[in-house]
């Protein structure tokens, strides 16, 4: 009798812990004002802007956020997965070339946001498709311990120099901005250089990583001297107090690549208007500012927003010039091309 | 069969077949409709799958050796007499731990960078940026130490079974370790080979612990493919050979234990005085406790070590607490509702004729040995429709997914341990005119309660680890301790990384201690 009582108290907990949940989740499911955002920025910067735009507007935010392995293709092939019933209101990409490539696929729904007109030309899409804001760069993150007082790298190129063996590394080139950075040298070298610099990086020992910030992990504890990431990540670990420094690759050569932040409104988004809400709010000063001073150190693209120190300011950088609608019409191919190549 | 038999029955084999073989099954039937982007016969030959399979069983073998080396003795030390429930429970930890954590506990010691080959840098002048954990067998050994609980389990599972008159008899012939070999091992060798085999499976299809630690294997190369080409045909044609491999072991499986129970909770007849003497000496125990003991507790002490204080564990419980009351309640109600669906189904499987063939049972308990990106991807397939998008959009999804790998494993525990029920109780119930329902609510349930509660806890702890395919199905707005853990360990700090793991193994602790503690009365729950 005493058993049975036991297990009838368990089970009326569980029934009522989960009562008490689901009914949680419908009470927020019929909240008004919602908005449903993939976002391929790293949870830790991106969580914070919404916060502050939940706090408001007093819109909720459902957040899908990346995981560093597979970041951006990752939700970008979920909205693709979802088109037929689109789950996504806002889509806001850490990088340019997949954003392109759903609008390409007719998967975003044109929004003229009046805080687009801030932002260059370059960044901005001519249908209204998607906007560009807070950019990171490719840079070269270095040991500053471990290279102090000698030579250091200064263009993607020395990944293949015979000095550099075994103590370079980067991410994976099948996803984020390694993917578009990959993708570019694809455009700007050709086809077939491209290739044999892929297939030299591992004759090299080139490692290739998890992700950007694994780079810069081990450049950090030492593993490698040097490796390929992005300003953000070189940032936040110099915050952290790591040994790394970053340089700006090929500044007398083909240039640096300056990938931006985009954001989009998915074709049929289940919430429309409070989607352009939050499209607006992530094109503002505000949100810029706010970017720029978090831990990510992000480059602001409209003119009069200084990054914080230790970062380069848009106009400090030799851009790489790249045409990003011909980067989306490659990608696909590029990618197929290195998983076979490299994985 | 009464009407209300074939109707329960029937439902819970319908929703076990939902759950469990639809989203596989239609992915496998739709195959070509898919228009793969690979072709078949290429990508076998492809020099990259002969790499991905060593790879895949080089890790897996590896796996299995360890927990061989660690899981057995400890199983012949617990299982020869009853220790102190303290003593069981502390090796069960391993379990408590998700293997990534582990992973990263192990790398922060032994990796790249890590304490070890910098101590031995500044002491033995070593190269510090060595890794004492690299390539297929690190990711292996990392799964050895966290699964050779299965193992262990297992071998205590046999030993409570063994009949001690046999090892009594070879008293008279044979000295004490004769008898271990010769009697006892090869007693156990059905409970030893399944435990191997259920290592093995767990090992290969883990994704998490070798993408990780950078090693290409199948469960890497499908999550890869999947995320970068979102080729539904492509990605299960990638995963056949795995699934060959998965074949293969649970037919073996099959083959090993046939007619025997995978799981006993019954008390046998206390094994000989002798081995009973050899089993239980100090030096026995040093041996097969201690490197167990060691493996064990390195990694709680490396968490607490890196936590640094109470107050970062405050921090990191605020931080997450949203993704700490997620993965709980989540986790629970999954739990309960597997182990419920199990019961059921598993009743069906052991008390109807069809169910006792081997075809059936080794279908009904593939889906467990399937990867958990590739039923994802089956659950994304399958559940992703107009009319039921509600389903995908909530957390019920994530549900269904630890449903579609976790409810074989649960109905397995079930069927054994209903198979232990004599069928006679249940003849006389009916004889007595007393209703199936009811039979089997007053005659049957009770007697199956501890089986019940031990596939709600297995289940249970493995739900709060998953982390393979909740990446891929995780809805908006969710978020669960897996999820943010292996954010965490991209860019977050170590000493958050460190805290929110202890928590995730309090999470699995604390249930399971007050399960034991308020279960303690119900026989064989204990033991």
């Amino acid at each position: 009798m005493k058993r049975n009582t036991w297990l009838r108290s368990l089970t009326i907990v569980v029934i009522g812990a989960l009562a008490l949940f689901f009914n949680a989740s419908l009470a927020t499911g019929k909240q008004k004002e919602q908005v449903v955002v993939y976002t391929a920025l790293d949870q830790v910067y991106s969580e914070p802007v919404l916060k502050h735009f939940e706090k408001t507007t007093g819109i909720r935010v459902r957040a899908v956020y990346d995981v560093e392995a597979t970041k951006t293709i990752g939700l970008v092939n979920r909205i693709i997965a979802e088109k037929n019933h689109p789950q996504c209101d806002v889509f806001w990409n850490n990088e340019v070339i997949n954003t392109i490539r759903l609008k390409n696929k007719g998967l975003l729904e044109p929004h003229a946001s009046a805080q687009a007109r801030y932002f260059p030309e370059i960044f901005r899409d001519k249908d209204h498709c998607w906007c560009g804001f807070a950019a990171r760069a490719r840079v070269i993150v270095y040991n500053t311990r471990l290279l102090r007082n000698k030579e250091k790298p200064n263009s993607i190129k020395n990944l293949l120099d015979k000095q550099w063996k075994d103590q370079a590394c980067m991410a994976l080139p099948l996803f984020g901005t390694t993917a578009t950075q990959a993708t570019a040298l694809f455009a700007v070298w050709g086809h077939d250089q491209a290739l044999a610099f892929f297939r030299d990086l591992k004759k090299n020992g080139v490692d290739l990583v998890d992700g950007n910030s694994v780079v810069r992990d081990r450049v950090a504890d030492g593993t490698y001297l040097w490796g390929l990431t992005d300003t953000d990540d070189v940032y936040s670990g110099m915050k952290r107090g790591m040994p790394i420094d970053m340089l700006l690759p090929d500044q007398d050569g083909m240039g640096t690549l300056v990938i931006p932040n985009t954001v989009a409104l998915i074709r049929h988004a289940p919430h429309p208007g409070p989607a352009r809400k939050l499209i607006d709010f992530l094109l503002s000063e505000e949100t810029e500012k706010m970017l720029a001073r978090s831990g990510s150190g992000q480059i602001p693209l409209r003119p009069g927003i200084k990054p914080v120190p230790g970062i380069p300011s848009l106009e400090e950088i030799y851009q790489m010039k790249v045409d990003n609608e011909e980067l989306a019409r490659l990608m696909e191919d590029v990618l197929s091309l290195l998983d076979k190549e490299l994985m | 069969m009464t009407p209300s038999k074939a109707f329960i029955l029937g439902l819970s084999l319908v929703l076990f077949a939902l759950i469990a073989l639809a989203p596989p099954g239609m992915l496998l039937l739709n195959l070509f409709s898919f228009s793969p982007k690979i072709s078949i016969w290429k990508w076998l030959l492809e020099r990259q799958v002969h790499l991905l399979t060593l790879h895949s069983l080089n890790m897996a073998l590896v796996a299995t050796v360890t927990a061989l080396a660690l899981g057995l003795p400890v199983g012949l030390a617990l299982g020869s007499k009853r220790k102190p429930l303290l003593f069981g429970i502390i090796f069960f930890l391993p379990l408590a731990i998700p293997p990534y954590l582990t992973a990263s506990c192990w790398m922060g010691l032994l990796g790249r960078g890590g304490i070890l080959p910098h101590l031995a840098h500044e002491w033995l002048g070593m190269d510090a940026r060595s890794s004492w954990l690299g390539g297929a067998w690190g990711a292996g050994i990392v799964l050895g130490l966290s699964y050779f609980p299965v193992l262990t389990y297992m071998v205590i599972s046999g030993m409570r079974r063994l009949d001690a008159h046999l090892e009594e008899a070879a008293m008279f012939a044979l000295p004490e370790n004769g008898i271990l070999r010769k009697i006892t091992l090869p007693l156990l060798f059905p409970q030893i080979g399944t435990g191997l085999l259920l290592v093995f499976l767990l090992a290969i299809t883990n994704y998490a612990v070798p993408s990780l630690l950078g090693i290409r294997t199948f469960t890497v190369k499908i999550y890869t493919y999947f995320s970068v080409f979102q080729d539904i045909g492509g990605a299960v044609l990638l995963s056949l050979p795995l699934l060959l491999i998965c074949l293969v072991c649970v037919l073996l499986l099959h083959h090993i234990m046939k007619g025997r129970v995978f799981f006993s909770l019954q008390q046998g007849e206390e094994m000989g005085g002798s081995l009973l003497r050899l089993l239980n000496s100090k030096l026995f125990k040093i041996l097969a406790c201690g490197p167990a003991l060691f493996v064990t507790c390195t990694p709680i002490l490396f968490l607490l070590f890196q936590t640094g204080s109470f107050l970062s564990l405050k921090i990191a419980v605020d931080q997450a607490k949203e993704s700490i009351l997620t993965s709980f309640v989540l986790a629970l109600f999954a739990s309960f509702c597997i182990s419920i669906v199990a019961f059921v189904s598993g009743y069906a499987l052991e008390r109807t004729k069809w169910g006792k063939g081997g075809v059936t049972r080794s279908l009904f308990f593939f889906p467990f040995a399937l990867p958990s990106v590739l039923l994802s991807i089956g659950v994304i397939f399958f559940w992703n429709r107009p009319g039921i998008v509600l389903v995908y959009q909530s957390l019920l999804i994530i549900t269904i997914l630890w449903g579609a790998k976790y409810l074989p494993l649960a109905q397995r525990v079930l069927a054994d341990h209903i198979r232990q029920i004599p069928l006679e109780m249940e003849e006389i119930a009916f004889l007595s005119q007393l209703s199936w329902t009811k039979s089997l609510c007053r005659i049957v349930w009770p007697l199956a309660r501890p089986g019940f509660l031990v596939a709600w806890a297995v289940t249970y702890i493995f739900c709060l680890s998953e982390l393979g395919g909740t990446l891929l199905v995780i809805p908006p707005g969710a978020d669960t301790m897996p999820v943010r853990l292996y954010n965490i360990m991209h860019y977050g700090s170590s000493s958050l990384l460190a805290a929110l793991g202890l928590v995730l193994i309090m999470m699995t602790i604390i249930p399971m201690g007050l399960l034991v503690w308020c279960g303690k009365g119900i026989k064989g729950l204990r033991d």
